[in-house]
Order: C-alpha cells, then structure tokens, then sequence
C-alpha cells in the first residue's frame, strides 16, 4: 500500500484540478466579453473563450504528466536505495 | 402497463451473467481449436491462453439490451444506438485481434462507432459540469462524441495489462456510475450499467489471477466503447471521467511519456518479470511510463499484488466519482 500513497494523492490532485478548471472557466472565461459589436464581435469572443479553455486544458495536461514523471523517477531512485 | 426500472435491470444483469458465463468455456475451445491464443508473459512458465472471450462478453450484452428494449420500449433507439456503437467498436477489435491495426489508425476507427449515436440523434448537447452547472454545447458536444467513445475504448483496451485488471476496474467503474445515475435520476443509464456489469462478472470469474482467458480487443474495446456510450447517454460524462481516471491516467503516461501513439510489441517494455515469478519496473529511460510501472517504482511485487494495487486506485477514483456526482446534485 506504501507505493501507492504518491499515485492515489496524484489522483486526487487531478481530481481536484478538474473542480479548479471549471471554476476558472465559470468565473473568468464565460463571463468574457471583448466588447465589440456584430457578428465579427460574437465570433471574435466565442474563439477567445475557446483558446482560453484549451490552453487551460493544455495547462492541466502538463502540470498531470510533469508531476508524474517526477514522481515516477524519485520512486525508482528510492526504490534502488 | 410499464414495467419498474429495477425489475428491468434485474432481469438485464441476470441474462447478461447467465449467457456470459455458459458461452465462455465455449469461445475458449474455439480460440482454442483455431490457434487464436496469447502467451501469458507475467507468469514464469508463460503458458498459453486462449484469446477472443471478449466475444462471449458482447453476445451477453448485446442479448440483455435486447431483453431491455422489449421491457423497456420508449428507450428503443437509445438501446439500439448503444449495442450499434458497442458493436462497431467490437468489429475494430475482432480486427485487430486477427492482424493488428496500426496504433495511429485503432484510435481513428473506434471513433468511427460513435456514429449511430449521431445519426440516431440518441445525445443530449447540455452536460451538467462540476462548479458550472448545466452548460449548453450544441457546436462542441457532437465534435467531441467520437472522443468520448475513442478515448474510454483505448483506456480499457491499454489497461487489460494483468489478468483481471480490465474486468475489475471496469465493474468498479461501471458500480460508481450506477451510484452517481441513481442519485441523479438517470435509470436508463442503470440498466445499460447492469447488462455490462452481468457480462463482467462472468467473465471476471475465467479471467481472473490465473487467467483461463483474455478478453482481446475484441472485448477490451467494446467494453470501453459501452462505458464511453454509457456516459453520453446517461448524460453522467463528468462522473464517468472520475470514475476511470486509472485507465485514463494508464493510458496518458503511456503516451505522454513516449510522446506518440505506439504499438507495445515495438516499444521497450515497461515492466518485466523476474526469475522469483516477481513483476519489477523496467530503467530504461525509453520504455513508456504506464500506471503499472509507477506502481512497481518502489519495489518489486507479484501479479495478484499488482492487480490489487489496480483495484485500490480503481476505488479511491469511483469513490471520487461517487462525490462529484453529489456535488453535481447539489447544484
């Protein structure tokens, strides 16, 4: 069960990102508004907040595989010791 | 006169179990006879297993959606679009369990089966998301369907890696979702859950430590293509996500740290097994990071050790589901 303390609290971390992200999307990029009139305007913001939202989604992605691999790595070293 | 939804789900998981479990024996003296068979790498004899019981898994299935579409009549096409896109991605699996597809082209084709949900319009574009609440995705909703079968089908597909792990975890999945669809009113989510669970437990009882068979693609990618539609139909997407966050996370390590799709037979092994009959992480820095290594980074452990280890995680992530669910509810 030892080894599977650093993986179960990795789970729970993207778990609670996922509630993070979505609150980030609820209160700064919904609510967007560039502010410019027209179609041209609707357009502009609705790729704006898309953008947005991908590039966090992106974010979350790298954060997930950049603590993994370190995690993975430090538990190989502190298993050869 | 209309029959109560658990009478329906009963009666889905009875027939499910009960044809799974008799048809089995007989796919495994088929695969048998035909030479269809793998060999057992993480046992030190490495003996050989017939492969393909996938196939007694969807004729389980696919006789319980029956039985629950003549019980359960307003939800016909709903049913049809689920055994259509559980058998599409079946096909793709009976495939490649013959001549392996490439790694690239296997994601594209199980997409594909999301199709007969598009075209008999059997989703709901309105998904309710943690924090945010109902959101409206009429554009993004279908573009991101063929993902919501693809990526479930693949994950359940890279984690059958021990014998029991994809039946265990997908039962577990599959218990979460039943939970969070009860407590959010989604029945017929329930009883697709309960044809699928019936035909998983029968087969669980062949596949588990030591295996008398394997699922193959064949059942590997049905199975997560039927998780997958199980979510879009049921509208319970976010849970279903948290729910398989181990096969996710499996299947993400594998990837990101190769950093392309790959074919596991041309790719350094991740583990490998020791003369003591003991599953050890592999060092070579080019070898794919998957959830089984990172477990196995501390120290060595046997396959039932393993399995459990899959188990926990499986439950720690339902239970997680479990909790998004209720904070869904509350909103």
């Amino acid at each position: 069960m030892r080894q599977l303390i650093g993986i179960a609290a990795i789970l729970i971390m993207v778990w609670v990102m996922i509630f993070l992200g979505a609150w980030i999307i609820g209160a700064f990029v919904v609510p967007l508004d560039l502010h410019i009139d027209g179609w041209w305007g609707r357009a502009a913001t609705s790729s704006v907040k898309v953008i947005l939202g991908s590039l966090l989604a992106l974010l979350w992605l790298w954060i997930w595989k950049t603590v993994a691999q370190t995690y993975f790595w430090k538990a190989v070293e502190r298993g050869a010791t | 006169m209309q029959i109560p939804p658990f009478i329906i789900c009963i009666a889905s998981f009875a027939a499910s179990l009960g044809i799974c479990y008799t048809l089995t024996p007989k796919v495994m003296a088929w695969a048998k006879r035909r030479g269809i068979t793998g060999k057992d790498v993480h046992k030190p004899d490495h003996p050989t297993i017939p492969e393909m019981g996938g196939i007694a898994t969807l004729i389980g299935l696919t006789f319980s959606i029956c039985l629950a579409s003549l019980l359960d009549q307003p939800n016909t096409i709903e049913y049809l679009s689920f055994i259509l896109t559980v058998h599409l991605a079946g096909l793709v699996g009976a495939v490649d369990d013959f001549r392996p597809i490439s790694p690239k082209l296997k994601p594209v084709l199980t997409a594909l089966a999301a199709a007969p949900i598009y075209l008999l319009n059997t989703y709901t574009p309105r998904p309710v998301l943690p924090v945010i609440g109902r959101v409206r995705l009429t554009i993004a909703y279908p573009l991101l369907l063929p993902f919501a079968i693809s990526i479930p089908a693949n994950a359940v597909n890279m984690a059958d890696v021990m014998n029991g792990t994809m039946a265990g975890t997908s039962i577990l999945t599959l218990v979460a979702i039943i939970l969070a669809s009860l407590l959010l009113g989604r029945w017929d989510a329930v009883i697709l859950c309960c044809g699928l669970i019936g035909s998983l437990v029968a087969f669980y009882a062949y596949n588990r430590n030591p295996a008398k068979v394997f699922a193959g693609d064949v059942g590997t990618l049905s199975v997560g293509a039927a998780i997958g539609a199980i979510a879009i139909l049921g509208r319970v997407e976010v849970v279903a996500i948290v729910a398989m966050m181990p096969q996710i996370m499996n299947a993400f390590y594998g990837l990101s740290s190769v950093g392309r799709l790959y074919d596991r037979t041309k790719t350094s092994r991740p583990i490998s097994l020791r003369g003591d009959g003991t599953l050890v992480a592999n060092r070579d820095k080019q070898a794919p990071i998957t959830l089984t290594r990172m477990i196995l980074a501390r120290g060595p452990m046997r396959e039932a050790e393993v399995f459990k280890s899959f188990m926990t995680l499986s439950a720690i992530s339902c239970s997680l589901a479990v909790l998004t669910a209720i904070l869904i509810w509350r909103i």
